[in-house]
């Protein structure tokens, strides 16, 4: 054997011509990938190594629920009517683009969106679609519809938490709670998401404990720190000391600086936005987040997930979408896409909509639309994403990919990729198991 | 049951909706009982009967309730609480960090704790150095993780 092993820490390592089926079968995914997509992710990767890196952040807008992507982002005038719908198609400012009349708002934004409508995977449970969308990887088994925490693999939030350049803000927050697919899982608690648990749209919202109690001055404070050190200062030894205790140390430096720190706290208060600001979000939750989330970008945060729901539509999906689910949603995005390009922002923030699956091509007895996970659209906007086009392309039934499938991991690449951050690295557990960061994809090279 | 360590450590009982004050956490019949510090420290779910529904690794907002969180501010400052009760008999400093480690951690202070509360009283009124000295108690590894 003359031809070296590609075993190496990235897989976006030069490889020789010379692979033989063996090792082009062990390599995995990379048996799939192209000579220009190769070329074009090395170049990237240079290129961001060679200049002054910009730091593109994330605001991660999650669909929970599954959007019904015939209704919204993909519609079928032509199929039958049981298939169809309710929605006709409109015109949008991006010539050539039609999404569905029940979007007007973001119909005015299109020409900043890439729409991507060949998503594919095959999990059709909530907590199982929600872990590979969020983590660009299937979970292992077990139940996943837990109230809590899933995650077998770390979510983008907590990548880029662990692996981007730190600002002053938590890197990682989760608005307005915690999304149960959105934890660090072997990268450790200190990764996980900043948890604001509280509503930015009610009127006394603020975000819990960041302050300290009214009685205690900043100097008082100090000294509180300063014995809270010195007690716990006993002799560590790295084994003896669990994970646990590690993160906590971690916290309380956080915790420290995010008390100290005025521009977090300026942050954090969405009540220093004008009224007008605010209509123009929606005085929803989900626009109140999104504001909240350019707040927090602009401060310095990196990864904003916001978790928006619930738009599971087995039942009543017309009246669901029109009367409940799409106003709030439908003002909340462009006025954040609007807000991000008129402050110089856009370029910099990239803005993903993400959903677990889609829903059913056929309308249910209850006129809804049950889990479709076999094709379904997901949007992505700023950051780099060139807008103004469609990627990918589902059958005439939104039954199907008939076009470009796009995978999870090709989603979750592809959001590390516009972040400066390798998506084929590989991290260890910590017993030590090499885990690659993205198993399964590639980023959508049409994007940029 | 780290909630009832606090709520017993300051001397200060926790309120319930609904339940008589004094309840304890652990006593609590019914999971929906509305409580920041539990949702936020991780409660049971009761789905099942293993330990497995409730998280046991720290998190950030946890760190900061403990540190900030005006509820338990108003524990360790409220009138009849541990703190209040040792002022009002005159304890010494020394009695004081000796009963506030006692409680707090089931031992006598250390050597490095005795200095650490002699610079506090040193340089504050006897009840906020009281306080200062609880307040790091209740946040440190010993406390949390120990007991």
């Amino acid at each position: 054997m003359t031809h070296s092993s590609p075993r190496t820490t990235s897989r976006l390592s030069s490889y020789c011509d010379g692979l033989n089926r063996r090792e082009m079968l062990s390599v995995g995914s990379l048996g799939g990938l192209g000579l220009a997509e190769l070329l074009w992710m090395q170049e990237s990767f240079a290129k961001a190594k060679g200049k002054p890196v910009r730091d593109i952040n994330c605001i991660f807008l999650f669909a929970l629920g599954g959007q019904p992507h015939q209704d919204m982002w993909d519609v079928k005038p032509d199929a039958p009517s049981e298939i169809r719908g309710d929605f006709n198609p409109i015109s949008t400012k991006a010539s050539g683009i039609q999404i569905s009349e029940v979007l007007p708002g973001i119909s005015t934004v299109t020409d900043k969106l890439a729409i991507m409508r060949s998503v594919t995977h095959v999990d059709s449970d909530h907590g199982r679609g929600y872990h590979v969308m969020m983590t660009g990887k299937r979970p292992g088994a077990g139940d996943f519809n837990g109230n809590q925490n899933n995650n077998h693999h770390p979510c983008l939030g907590s990548m880029v938490s662990r692996l981007g350049t730190p600002g002053e803000l938590p890197p990682y927050i989760s608005v307005p709670n915690f999304l149960n697919s959105g934890g660090p899982s072997f990268l450790g608690p200190s990764y996980g998401p900043f948890v604001i648990e509280a509503d930015p749209a009610a009127p006394d919202f603020s975000v819990r404990d960041i302050t300290l109690p009214t009685a205690i001055s900043t100097n008082r404070n100090a000294r509180r720190q300063a014995v809270l050190r010195e007690i716990n200062r006993f002799e560590r030894q790295a084994e003896t000391v669990g994970r646990s205790v590690r993160s906590l140390d971690t916290f309380y430096q956080k915790a420290a600086g995010l008390m100290t720190s005025k521009k977090a706290k300026e942050a954090f208060d969405i009540h220093r936005e004008t009224d007008k600001t605010r209509a123009e979000y929606g005085m929803t939750s989900v626009g109140q987040c999104c504001l909240l989330s350019r707040r927090l970008v602009e401060a310095g945060c990196r990864f904003v997930a916001i978790e928006n729901g619930h738009w599971d539509t087995h039942r009543k999906n017309t009246y669901s979408l029109k009367d409940l689910l799409c106003p709030s949603f439908d003002r909340a995005v462009p006025a954040l896409l609007n807000d991000l390009e008129q402050r110089g922002m856009l370029d910099d923030t990239l803005v993903v909509i993400s959903t677990e699956f889609g829903r059913t091509p056929q309308i249910n007895q209850l006129a809804g639309r049950d889990h479709w996970p076999n094709v379904f659209s997901i949007a992505m906007a700023g950051g780099g994403v060139k807008g103004g086009q469609v990627i990918g392309a589902s059958d005439r039934r939104a039954a199907g990919v008939a076009d470009r499938p796009i995978t999870p991991g090709d989603m979750t690449a592809t959001v590390l990729n516009l972040m400066g951050i390798d998506p084929h690295q590989i991290l260890h557990t910590p017993l030590g198991r090499p885990i690659p960061l993205v198993d399964d994809g590639r980023p959508i090279t049409e994007l940029t | 049951m780290l909630l009832d360590a606090i709520s017993e450590v300051t001397g200060t009982p926790e309120s319930f909706t609904g339940m008589p004050r004094g309840t304890r956490a652990i006593q609590l019949w019914d999971n929906r009982l509305p409580s920041y510090f539990l949702d936020t420290f991780g409660r049971s779910e009761r789905q099942s009967p293993c330990e497995c529904g409730s998280s046991t690794e720290p998190t950030m907002a946890q760190t900061l309730h403990l540190m900030n969180a005006p509820e338990i501010d108003a524990k360790i400052t409220a009138a009849g609480s541990r703190v209040d009760g040792l002022i009002a008999r005159k304890a010494t400093p020394r009695q004081i960090v000796d009963e506030l480690c006692l409680s707090a951690l089931g031992r006598p202070p250390n050597d490095r704790e005795v200095r650490a509360a002699e610079k506090l009283f040193a340089g504050s009124p006897p009840r906020q150095a009281a306080e200062d000295f609880l307040w790091a108690l209740l946040n440190s590894y010993d406390f949390l993780f120990v007991h």
